[in-house]
């Protein structure tokens, strides 16, 4: 930013809402002002933990005397890099390099709650306040140098953390001795934290140098080296260890507790228990794991069935009655366009409840020391965790604090929301610090789940194998859908017996594209299971909570309708997408098209209809492609697989995609993130099944609840990057958020592939073996 | 409780810990080491592997009292600050998303070039499978071990 020269810079600044004049800039009541924690004279923190203030600049950057900066950001990172995304942001922005800076993310003591992780909205959303408060930590800094030279701004030059003066390169200071030692004091605006700003502008996109760089994930050393600390690491004088004790069916009702086979075991402390939550705790860590498999607690099974099995399920759904319906939506006359259709194609799509199933089970350390309470966790929403904790134990906020730290792969809402308040819980207690983690089996049996779904879809064709008409009816067994962090949602309050009155509706939705379909209805339905509180069958946020549910029956239905007429899959949905040449603001139409075209060109894909003739070998091969959409992000997947026709086993030999998020923050970063992120889905479509009986799940480990293996890795994966925005050069080039929409397409890709080298449509997912061997013989393939 | 010499990463440390606890729960809980992890507790997952005898061993279904070799852990790899040319090709091709279950990949792939330094691509998914990761890193972890093998080939450390 330049001062306008001829204005006394005292009253430019007046002017610009900044009560601050030179120097002043940087106070030693920096910190307190910022909300940061008070520290003992050791250095530790001892509570309480007022909220830092986000529109303090204090609260956001550090400058230290060596010339480095720390960026404190309200986010987590669940390991697809956007810590080292937001530093090279927010370097970019204050002109340091970005390896002179470090960042801390997600303890909401020093931390401004952006709300940690959750819905792919890091850089999309909260990447641009963190770009504004470095942008106007750097025009601080230039009005601090220009003071100190007495030049204006506008004949300074910053480059590196180093300004100089143009006319007289000798007269030059670091951003350190700028600062020297102390802390902004800067006053920022913004109705919420999303809207921090000051008064400096962001860089034009032409003019980021390190955005669009791939430095190095910085997180990434300590983690193959063994020296991360990990939320699973932390070690507290004094402290215990938990392990819980679960109902053995779902709502079965706790009757009485033998301690007698646990009492005199080493290590001993305590069982826990109040309504249906029952634990143990003891001096070590296997001491708990041993009580908690000897501890005899007596179960009242519930009078009726929680749920059906896993195998009536879609039965069950389909007869249901509804709790919840949202639409129908309607445009034009579908009923009468499918009346009149040359051909109407009808088809049912199944998928199966699926778990986040994380690498390491649930797991927290409590400690309620000087009557506080502090809360270490992988928990991705920590701020939320913390307000959650503070209300379930009747504790001020200020008292507790949640430090993020790293742990296993969370993509939404995980059981380590339900592990912190169980260790919160316990701590109180037991009045020491208490880890508490789940084993395996209460993991994949427990975990909250992504909700299961049916679909009913029926479509029409004219004479010329042009889409007339489209109906799309979806029923998501999502009701009671639990939040983050609520503290009458999460497990320990459920068994509790602390439940909210009214449960959450749920959500079923509808298809993400942009299709040009003249007549077209949607309508979706949330059907409940039997049983809606203290159930393993619960459904959380999975990795774009319905994206790929509902993307694998709209684009395996596309293909059925592309098949119906003959048509080359990707041709026919070019001519849907070229349909209309309306866009909305992102350019969403031009996008979606140029992803598909992309895929389809990085991929070699060669125009016909499917399925291609099949021949008599015994490996059978075939492609398909599935696009889709979040927010305006889109992506177009293609799959190539290699289906056995004796044993039913399908290998996706190559997988490619096509992904627009407009502007790339790290384009290395954001190539393995779509890798993995196409592979979560493929462990989806080729294993992955809540598989339950009447009262629990059967599915407890490793071998009774698959996941991709080694041995399923494609042979070659196509990353491109697309930038279809029609400008690419226009200054404001939005930063989408890049990773749940990877998730969506990948499953009809890979069952419309099966289809391609078959001639056989999979209509319910996981594709293992048996199931696809089944279709095949009954195919007479 | 009874008192039990392990030796790890070249130091001998005593514990007195009852005989049976595995001996993942020593290793992290007694002796601080943080690269071995706990993923299922049942030998599926190989979050917990470490090396004995040359061995890709799962720490958590392994007696501590039944261990008489010495044990090389994640932390162990490294010599003289230099880390493994596994664990460098890992930095190399950024393998790790979150990195939780990166104890078992590395783990078993440097087990895995210790047996066969030019492995095919069939004996890289095969020798590799049984470590599980749900960020799906498999793609790039599979890259990191063929790096790998040159490098060693090349004359890295080993």
């Amino acid at each position: 930013m330049k001062a306008p020269s001829n204005i006394p810079r005292r009253d430019f600044l007046k002017g610009s809402g900044m009560l601050i004049v030179g120097i002043s800039a940087a106070a030693a009541a920096g910190p307190l002002a910022a909300g940061l924690p008070r520290q003992s004279a050791a250095g530790a923190t001892v509570g309480p933990y007022p909220d830092p203030n986000f529109r303090q600049l204090a609260a956001w950057i550090v400058i230290h005397e060596n010339n480095t900066a720390t960026f404190y950001v309200g986010k987590t990172d669940c390991g697809q890099g956007t810590g080292t995304a937001f530093r090279q942001m927010m370097s970019d922005e204050l002109d340091i390099a970005y390896d002179k800076t470090s960042c801390v993310m997600g303890s909401t003591d020093v931390t401004v709650d952006q709300g940690g992780s959750g819905g792919s909205d890091a850089i999309q959303t909260d990447g641009w306040p963190m770009r504004r408060v470095a942008a106007e930590a750097r025009r601080v800094l230039l009005e601090m140098a220009s003071t100190k030279f007495a030049v204006p701004v506008a004949e300074l030059a910053v480059s590196d953390a180093l300004v100089t003066v143009t006319s007289d390169p000798s007269k030059k200071v670091t951003y350190g001795e700028l600062i020297g030692g102390k802390r902004f004091n800067v006053t920022l605006t913004g109705n919420n934290v999303d809207a921090t700003t000051g008064t400096a502008k962001v860089k034009a996109v032409q003019d980021l140098r390190i955005v669009g760089q791939s430095p190095q994930r910085y997180d990434i050393p300590a983690k193959v080296n063994g020296s991360l600390k990990w939320a699973v690491d932390v070690k507290l004088p004094g402290m215990v260890h938990a392990r819980n004790v679960k109902p053995p069916v779902a709502g079965a009702t706790l009757v009485s507790i033998d301690e007698s086979a646990v009492r005199n075991l080493p290590g001993f402390i305590k069982v826990v228990s109040k309504g249906n939550y029952v634990a143990v705790v003891c001096e070590r860590e296997e001491q708990a794991i041993a009580a908690s498999r000897q501890l005899k607690v007596q179960w009242q099974k519930p009078a009726a069935s929680p749920f059906p099995t896993s195998d009536d399920l879609y039965a069950y759904m389909r007869s249901a009655t509804p709790t919840s319906k949202q639409g129908p939506t309607v445009k034009g006359d579908p009923d009468a366009a499918l009346a009149g259709a040359t051909t109407v194609v009808e088809s049912e799509y199944d998928m199966p409840f699926q778990g986040h199933t994380a690498f390491a089970p649930a797991h927290a350390l409590a400690d309620p020391s000087n009557g506080q309470m502090t809360v270490y966790s992988n928990d991705m929403k920590s701020y939320g965790m913390r307000n959650g904790i503070a209300q379930f134990l009747g504790m001020p906020r200020e008292q507790v604090r949640v430090v993020w730290m790293e742990g296993p792969q969370g993509y939404g809402r995980t059981a380590a929301d339900d592990a912190g308040f169980e260790a919160a819980y316990l701590a109180r207690e037991i009045g020491r610090p208490v880890r508490v983690q789940w084993m395996r089996h209460e993991e994949t049996a427990w975990d909250t789940k992504g909700p299961a779904f049916t679909f009913k879809m029926r479509g029409g064709l004219d004479a010329q194998g042009r889409v007339v008409a489209l109906d799309y009816n979806a029923q998501a067994a999502d009701y009671c859908h639990v939040g983050y962090n609520e503290a009458d949602t999460v497990l320990i309050a459920q068994l509790m017996g602390r439940r909210r009155a009214t449960p959450a509706a749920g959500s079923a939705g509808t298809p993400s594209d942009m299709y040009e379909i003249p007549n077209k209805r949607t309508a979706s339905q949330v059907v409940s299971l039997p049983l809606v509180w203290e159930t393993p069958i619960r459904t959380g946020n999975l990795r774009d909570p319905n994206g790929p549910q509902i993307t694998f029956a709209a684009e395996s239905f596309i293909d059925e309708l592309a098949a119906a007429a003959k048509a080359d899959p990707v041709e026919f949905r070019m001519r849907l997408l070229t349909g209309a040449t309306t866009d909305d603001s992102g350019f969403k139409r031009a996008r979606s098209i140029a992803v598909v075209k992309a895929a389809a060109e990085a991929y070699g894909w060669d125009p016909r209809p499917s399925p291609k003739k099949i021949d008599n070998g015994t490996i059978l091969s075939g492609r398909g492609i599935g696009y889709s959409y979040r927010g305006q992000t889109v992506v177009a997947e293609i799959a190539e697989v290699e289906v056995n026709r004796r044993t039913g086993h399908v290998w996706v030999k190559r997988l490619v995609c096509a992904h627009d998020c407009g502007l790339v923050i790290n384009p290395e970063a954001l190539r393995r993130t779509i890798e993995c992120g196409m592979l979560h889905s493929l462990s989806r479509a080729l294993h992955e099944e809540v598989r339950f009986d009447g009262e629990k799940p059967t599915g407890v480990d490793w071998i009774t609840h698959p996941s991709l293996r080694h041995t399923d890795t494609p042979a070659r994966i196509d990353v491109v990057l697309v930038n279809g925005d029609p400008n690419p050069k226009r200054p404001d080039l939005p930063h989408y958020g890049a990773g749940e929409t990877i998730c969506k397409p990948l499953i009809a890709a890979v069952a419309n592939a099966i289809f391609d080298a078959t001639g056989v449509r999979l209509r319910r997912v996981p594709f293992r073996d048996a199931r696809v061997l089944e279709a095949l013989k009954a195919a007479r393939v | 409780m009874s008192r039990i010499t392990l030796k790890v990463n070249g130091t001998a440390h005593t514990v007195d810990v009852e005989p049976l606890t595995p001996l993942l729960y020593v290793l992290r809980n007694d002796l601080g080491l943080q690269g071995p992890r706990f993923g299922c507790g049942l030998g599926q997952c190989g979050a917990c592997a470490v090396i004995i005898n040359g061995v890709a061993t799962r720490s958590c279904v392994t007696p501590c009292s039944n261990v008489r070799s010495e044990i090389t852990t994640l932390e162990g790899l490294a010599s003289n600050g230099t880390l493994h040319p596994v664990q460098q090709a890992w930095i190399d091709e950024q393998v790790p998303q979150c990195g939780f279950c990166q104890n078992g990949q590395i783990i078993t792939a440097k087990v895995l070039l210790d047996k066969t330094p030019n492995p095919t691509d069939a004996q890289i998914r095969e020798g590799m499978a049984g470590a599980l990761c749900r960020c799906m890193t498999y793609y790039r972890v599979q890259a990191a071990v063929k790096r790998a093998a040159v490098t060693i080939k090349a004359g890295g450390a080993a």
